[in-house]
């Protein structure tokens, strides 16, 4: 892999235990990322998409160093995130920051919008204290909202100027990376425009990386330039936006993506529709994770091997036994 | 349209909230109809009143604060709104079923899913124990559950979304009814689950003519889903027609901005409309939509337009551009 890595994420493993009875024993592992790679390049957004429980939570959280890994690395600027001690630490915490989905439960209630977003800049002393109050002003500009909300509380705003508050807040300590997290899902569609723009805008000016996590698969396409699908903690398929939009390998991405209601009503559908559910993630499958819904599933193979993701043309990179990159 | 009789026909409705800060009019002058067998789709943002026109068809408006101050709802040609309600009991879950957005909390947690089905079949059908669960485990078939005589016995939580969002729709068919209203039926469910359920209404609808009002932010399952489209904002219906009309040539600058706000691939950068949706106590004077408006005129500021016929009949719009 090459030097210009900013993020290397390389065979990440992480389980949960499941407790359940009287003393909370626990009775088995949840496996919610299964050996997960990818690689993000300075100034690029990675999409990662999939349906709830498919693990793109936790890796936002691992990347972040919020959660430890059972195996894997993730090495930031060519440093193991796990190993880092004291001062390179919190260097880290600094250029990594996360938007979260959720505006309402991710602002303190209790705190004004002005001292939400100089926080971080207090608690990493990159300023003198005297010097915030300008910089707050400054960050809140960038992001659309006016001087008087200075003094406000979190409840008088609407959803989508709390996200904003919540990007001002990721963007104070002038980070490389923004995590976001499902920035947008719980915003109006009018919102959700305006909100999409401005992480647009910002990644221009800052030259800011973006892991965008969505299970919107239009949102994506809009905003991403790579994008990883992923299924029960796995990343099956990965590639550019458009090639992978145009172009899908992997059975699962195909699924998903003719799952999308699309807004043209004169447009024929053609759609897969998967039988079942999402298998649990307690007792994975032996073989493909996806080979128990697959329309495509060879029954001689898909169900004793697990297919690795390799690259089948070109940046173009799928975990099936039955594709080759000239689908 | 046809000339039959419509079965659902909802004439300038006008459902209040009566808060301490005044009275808000989160429903003001909604006429709509629906045929048998066909879909309506009701699509706004949030806080544009579409759940509660929905909850006034159904007579389920929380009062207080909220109040059906006006205005007539036909179905099958009785007024709801003149029924006492002993009678509405009958039509509610029988002739009329509602499917909500979150099928955790609409489901009670501490009764077997079976037996909340069974439930409906008791009360409206008058059947007893065993042939109510009989018919419960053919509903359950019905939706798609797989081994239903077992699934019966399960509680809410020992499902997944996709599956409680079953038991409600098979809860809303128990009875047969003419007519269902679905709140963001698919909003809680991932996109493969959503291509599953709406499958299935569109399944259920043909093979048992009923009609479907749907209530949907979404405008990719509205352009799948709906014969007929109105769009909502701030109480008001804005724009009414059909639904290859409402994508390919929309009228109002609303709808247009609606649909310029979604992610399209080969556009850098979206047309959102500006601003946000105004609290329901503090909606614009004149054109409720006019301080968020591209096209704003002078006369729009004062001056609410009444929502009027355009292009020969068929296409209603609410703007003074027309």
């Amino acid at each position: 892999m090459s030097t210009q890595d900013l993020l290397r994420v390389e065979n990440l493993v992480k389980t949960f235990p499941v407790s359940s009875g009287f003393f909370s024993r626990s009775v088995a592992r949840l496996t919610a990322v299964n050996d997960v790679s990818f690689t993000l390049q300075k100034g690029e957004t990675l999409g990662l998409v999939g349906e709830s429980g498919c693990g793109k939570s936790t890796i936002a959280r691992l990347v972040l160093r919020l959660d430890e890994p059972d195996s894997g690395t993730v090495h930031y600027n060519n440093d193991n995130i796990f190993s880092l001690k004291g001062s390179d630490k919190k260097g880290f915490r600094r250029k990594v920051q996360i938007v979260f989905q959720d505006p309402f439960s991710s602002l303190n209630p209790r705190k004004r919008v002005g001292s939400i977003i100089g926080e971080p800049l207090l608690i990493h002393k990159s300023l003198p204290r005297k010097d915030i109050p300008d910089r707050v002003l400054e960050l809140m500009d960038m992001v659309g909202l006016r001087k008087d909300h200075y003094n406000r509380y979190p409840h008088e705003f609407s959803s989508g100027q709390r996200q904003r508050i919540g990007i001002a807040r990721a963007l104070s300590l002038e980070p490389e990376l923004i995590i976001a997290d499902e920035p947008v899902s719980a915003l109006d569609v009018s919102i959700q425009a305006q909100t999409l723009n401005l992480l647009l805008d910002l990644q221009k000016e800052m030259n800011l990386t973006y892991l965008f996590i969505s299970h919107d698969l239009s949102v994506v396409r809009f905003i991403s330039s790579r994008v990883a699908v992923m299924y029960l903690g796995k990343i099956v398929e990965l590639a550019s936006t458009p090639d992978l939009y145009a172009h899908p390998l992997h059975p699962y991405t195909e699924a998903l993506l003719s799952a999308v209601p699309v807004p043209d009503p004169t447009r024929e559908n053609r759609r897969i529709l998967l039988e079942g559910d999402l298998p649990t993630p307690v007792a994975l499958p032996k073989g493909c994770v996806f080979a128990g819904r697959c329309p495509i599933v060879d029954k001689t193979i898909c169900f004793t091997k697990q297919p690795p993701l390799e690259e089948k043309r070109r940046g173009h990179f799928a975990a099936c036994f039955l594709r080759n990159g000239n689908n | 349209m046809t000339t039959e009789e419509p079965l659902l026909d909802i004439r300038n409705l006008q459902t209040h909230l009566v808060l301490e800060e005044g009275t808000a009019k989160v429903v003001d002058g909604v006429s709509i109809s629906l045929h048998k067998g066909k879909t309506l789709a009701l699509v706004g943002e949030s806080g544009c009143g579409k759940t509660m026109t929905a909850y006034s068809v159904l007579r389920l408006v929380p009062s207080p604060p909220g109040r059906i101050a006006g205005g007539s709802i036909l179905f099958e040609g009785r007024d709801l709104l003149a029924l006492p309600e002993k009678k509405m009991q009958d039509i509610r879950g029988n002739k009329i079923a509602m499917v909500f957005q979150e099928p955790l909390t609409s489901l009670n947690p501490v009764f077997k899913v079976g037996d909340q089905v069974a439930e409906v079949l008791r009360v409206h059908r008058r059947m007893n124990k065993k042939q109510a669960l009989q018919r419960t485990v053919e509903l359950l078939n019905d939706v798609g559950i797989p081994s239903p005589e077992k699934r019966v016995n399960d509680y809410p939580h020992q499902m997944s979304g996709g599956m409680r969002q079953r038991v409600m729709i098979a809860m809303a068919l128990a009875c047969e009814p003419r007519l269902i209203i679905a709140d963001e039926p698919t909003t809680a469910l991932d996109v493969t689950v959503q291509a599953q359920i709406m499958d299935l209404f569109q399944h259920l609808q043909e093979k048992q003519h009923m009609a479907l009002l749907l209530i949907t932010h979404d405008l990719g399952v509205v352009a799948e889903a709906a014969d007929t489209v109105a769009v909502m904002y701030a109480g008001r219906i804005m724009e009414y027609t059909d639904v290859r009309t409402i994508f390919k040539t929309p009228l109002n600058p609303y709808t247009k901005g609606l649909l310029g706000s979604l992610p399209h691939f080969g556009s850098d950068r979206l047309q959102p409309i500006l601003g946000v949706v105004p609290s329901v106590l503090d909606f614009p004077k004149g054109c409720t939509f006019s301080n968020r408006c591209e096209h704003v005129m002078d006369t729009c500021l004062h001056n609410e337009p009444e929502l009027k016929n355009v292009n020969g009949g068929a296409h209603m719009v609410r703007c003074w551009l027309y």
